[in-house]
């Protein structure tokens, strides 16, 4: 069953140089249990495409339907805050908090209704951050560590779909295979719908679907069957 | 909540930002509160100033020992604007006696032991004032009312026997508030008498710093009282210019006055190559001139506090905003509304402003107060200590040309300011509305009537000194409009209109013999004759006053009491005293809300 449908989504913002297409008549089908990796050169549109999907702005032509309901009509703030899960390449974690304020910031908004700290906590041990490190401030962590929290932000309120922008771009190796099989975990085990935008062939190799964003236009690509 | 609970964390969780936006906060906050909390005080100092200080143009004499008639002094008193003035008169060698007659009239012991009468000394000399609190040792403050009060406004319109005594009068005698005392004058009509008239003490005055001769400390009277005195001592002197005075006081109601009622005197032919107008604007335009640069210089503070502050307040609240944007960013992504996400940093900024607000405000309404602090002991300080100052109120002996200034002690507070007001309150002339009746009134005794013998034996005169004497005061009212009067004859145009109770037994007579003294509240004593004198100067000043109608009783007089318009009784006034009917001080006694 269809979680996210682009159809024939477009996209264009204009700069001193000139009318700039970000998203050209772009279409997709993105369905649970599954991650899809969209791949591309920088400004090819990748984050333009993460950002109309996360609702945080909307197509200029095409529409984009979480379980069929258009996203024009619907309060995408709440839409992002209950079914989406957002994880980015500088984690952005928020300084002042610690690891579980984090993680629990994410539930208050989402009006979490069970016991935020123990939920919180819950998802911090999911991806291996260790008790005596709760109450530390993010900026204490690695980057491997903080983009761990940074996932148990996304998923701590159980979102359907989780979009994360180059999660491995900052990590070193061991840390990327890590969070990518956290990643593919989350699909395969939770049932989440994971769209991974990447420069890495490696992830890109370990998603089920692979999409390849060129010059505002997507394309299936990898030899990997688009849904 | 949550956005609540946020704002705080981060307020706790980034001090270094907190501080710097909250100490900002806190300089601008602070730097204005002092700036414009000194910036009031000034103006407020020069508003109590302005409305204490006491504008005076003093009329003196140009030439020492030419002293200026009260014909003079009558061409500055109509000047509109003239809120009081004073005048002191001496005349006819007025004192309290220091013997036994100081309490007792002569007549009770003339008989007996008359010697007594003779030796008695001059006691306290006495003068008669229009304003107390315009007499200069009353107005520096040098002298106080330590027990009862100054000169009451009965005793100001003529209207009560009443003085205020000096410490030394009071300590010497045993005297004190509520006793009283005989005033004396020395009759100059061909036979010389002593004429004692009974005064009631109604205060006793002190000085703070008294000379040696304390014997110079006089008693005071009422003017109007002195006024009538002078009219039964003073046969000869039958208008105003007769009586002269070393200076007269006129308080104005502010500076720029000054110009207009000299242009006012001008134009009534005051003359200038006798007396001259001076002015005691020096006190307060040294200390105008110091509060007014100390407000220029508090608003300029404000002014570039304002700039800087705000300034840099503008920069720091865009510049944490972008470095916020990625917070905010991820805030967004998180599902945050834009909203909340403005409101979160709204509440931030307004905790900060709020706190720190609070502390500048509580931190500059303190150090205001300690700058007034400071420039009461400097600035303040040195301008009322100025030697233009000093030199004006330096002169011991009073310098007959000074002007009335003062030594104001000026403080600026946060507070409206304070300043010494005059020890004895400045009495000031009362001005009508439209719907005000003046009212005056004196006591009058009857005399005589027409129905009785006008050519009187003098066994029938001594029965006439010797009965008891009807009390019939004179009212004069501004405005004879508001009673019911009846005119009952033809009446000549120019007589003096007095208008008795309808009830009255005297309704029905043609004229009224009016005599101001009681005589059985005075005697005179012969100086030649041991005190006894069956009419030589013992019968006060009797005028016969034609009855113009009857009106109706009502709650302004009533009874014996004769009504009068005020012009006429001004003139009835005149006629008791040493004042004519032209140049009279036009005084009103109370004033009523018209029914």
């Amino acid at each position: 069953m269809e979680t996210l449908h682009l159809k024939n989504v477009s996209y264009d913002y204009t700069t001193k140089a000139g009318k700039v297409h970000a998203l050209r008549d772009a279409t997709a089908v993105f369905e649970a249990g599954a991650v899809y990796a969209i791949v591309g050169r920088s400004g090819s549109g990748k984050s333009t495409l993460m950002s109309l999907m996360a609702g945080l702005d909307i197509p200029k032509d095409g529409d984009i339907f979480y379980h069929g309901e258009n996203l024009r009509n619907m309060d995408r703030d709440k839409f992002r805050r209950e079914h989406i899960g957002m994880i980015f390449q500088s984690y952005y974690l928020l300084p002042q908090l610690t690891a579980v304020e984090n993680v629990e910031l994410s539930l208050e908004l989402a009006k979490y209704k069970g016991n935020k700290r123990a939920r919180a906590e819950e998802m911090l041990s999911l991806v291996g951050i260790k008790r005596e490190q709760f109450k530390k401030r993010s900026t204490q962590f690695s980057g491997g560590e903080q983009q761990r929290i940074a996932i148990a932000r996304a998923i701590a309120a159980d979102p359907e779909i989780i979009l994360a922008d180059e999660p491995t771009g900052n990590l070193d190796n061991d840390n990327s295979m890590n969070i990518v099989g956290i990643l593919v975990d989350l699909a395969h085990k939770y049932d989440k719908c994971v769209i991974v935008i990447t420069h890495a062939a490696e992830i890109a190799e370990r998603a089920d679907v692979a999409l390849k964003m060129d010059d505002g236009v997507l394309k299936c690509d990898f030899g990997k069957e688009m849904v | 909540m949550t956005v609540i609970r946020m704002a705080f964390r981060n307020l706790v969780r980034f001090p270094k930002r907190t501080v710097l936006y909250g100490l900002t906060v806190f300089l601008l906050v602070f730097s204005i509160t002092v700036s414009l909390f000194v910036y009031r005080a000034c103006g407020l100092a020069e508003s109590t100033l302005e409305e204490h200080y006491v504008f005076v143009a003093s009329l003196v004499k140009r030439t020492q020992g030419r002293n200026i008639p009260l014909s003079e002094i009558f061409k500055c008193t109509p000047y509109k604007k003239l809120l009081a003035f004073n005048v002191t008169v001496s005349e006819g060698e007025g004192v309290f006696p220091a013997g036994s007659a100081l309490t007792e009239l002569p007549s009770a012991d003339r008989d007996e032991n008359p010697t007594d009468v003779w030796l008695e000394g001059p006691g306290c000399p006495i003068y008669g004032v229009e304003n107390l609190g315009l007499v200069y040792p009353f107005f520096s403050g040098e002298c106080h009312i330590t027990q009862g009060t100054a000169l009451t406004e009965k005793g100001y319109c003529g209207e009560a026997d009443e003085t205020v005594i000096p410490w030394w009068m009071a300590e010497r005698y045993g005297l004190k508030v509520g006793d009283t005392v005989n005033r004396r004058y020395l009759r100059q009509t061909g036979e010389f008498a002593y004429i004692y008239i009974p005064t009631e003490i109604v205060g006793i005055y002190a000085t703070s710093s008294p000379s040696p001769n304390i014997e110079n400390y006089p008693a005071y009277i009422p003017l109007a009282l002195a006024e009538t005195d002078y009219g039964k001592i003073l046969p000869s002197a039958t208008d105003a210019g007769d009586i002269r005075v070393e200076r007269a006081d006129f308080v104005l109601k502010n500076r720029e006055d000054f110009a207009d009622f000299v242009a006012f005197a001008q134009a009534q032919g005051l003359d200038f190559t006798s007396a001259n107008l001076v002015f005691n604007n020096s006190t307060y335009d040294v200390l105008c001139a110091e509060l007014q640069n100390i407000g220029h210089i508090a608003l300029l503070v404000f002014a570039a506090a304002t700039l800087a502050g705000v300034g840099t307040l503008i920069f720091l609240t865009v510049y944490l905003c972008r470095a916020r944007e990625k917070e905010t960013a991820i805030l967004r992504a998180l599902g945050m509304k834009k909203t909340k996400i403005y409101a979160l940093r709204a509440l931030e900024f307004a905790l900060l402003i709020a706190v720190f607000s609070s502390v500048g405000f509580l931190g500059g309404r303190f150090a205001a107060g300690a700058v007034c602090d400071f420039v009461n002991g400097t600035v303040l300080a040195r301008a009322s200590a100025s030697e233009e100052i000093q030199d004006l109120n330096a002169s011991e002996s009073f310098v007959i040309t000074m002007p009335l200034e003062k030594d104001f002690n000026m403080k600026i507070s946060l507070s409206p300011s304070q300043i010494a007001d005059a020890a004895v309150a400045v009495h000031s002339l009362p001005k009508l509305s439209v719907n005000e009746l003046g009212i005056s009134r004196h006591p009058f005794y009857l005399f005589m009537t027409d129905s009785e013998n006008l050519t009187a034996t003098p066994e029938a005169m001594k029965a006439f000194e010797t009965r008891e004497k009807l009390r019939m005061d004179i009212v004069g009212v501004t405005d004879l409009s508001v009673f019911e009067l009846t005119e009952t004859k033809e009446f000549p145009e120019n007589f003096v209109r007095i208008y008795v109770n309808e009830t009255s037994p005297y309704a029905n007579e043609e004229s009224l013999f009016l005599s101001a003294d009681d005589f059985g509240d005075y005697v005179s004593v012969l100086l030649y004759e041991a005190g006894i004198s069956p009419d030589g100067g013992r019968l006060g000043q009797v005028k016969r006053y034609y009855i113009a109608g009857t009106y109706q009783e009502n709650e302004y007089c009533s009874g014996d009491d004769i009504l009068v318009s005020m012009e006429d009784y001004h003139k009835i006034y005149s006629d008791i005293s040493v004042t004519d009917h032209i140049n009279h001080f036009q005084r009103i006694g109370a004033v009523w809300e018209k029914e």
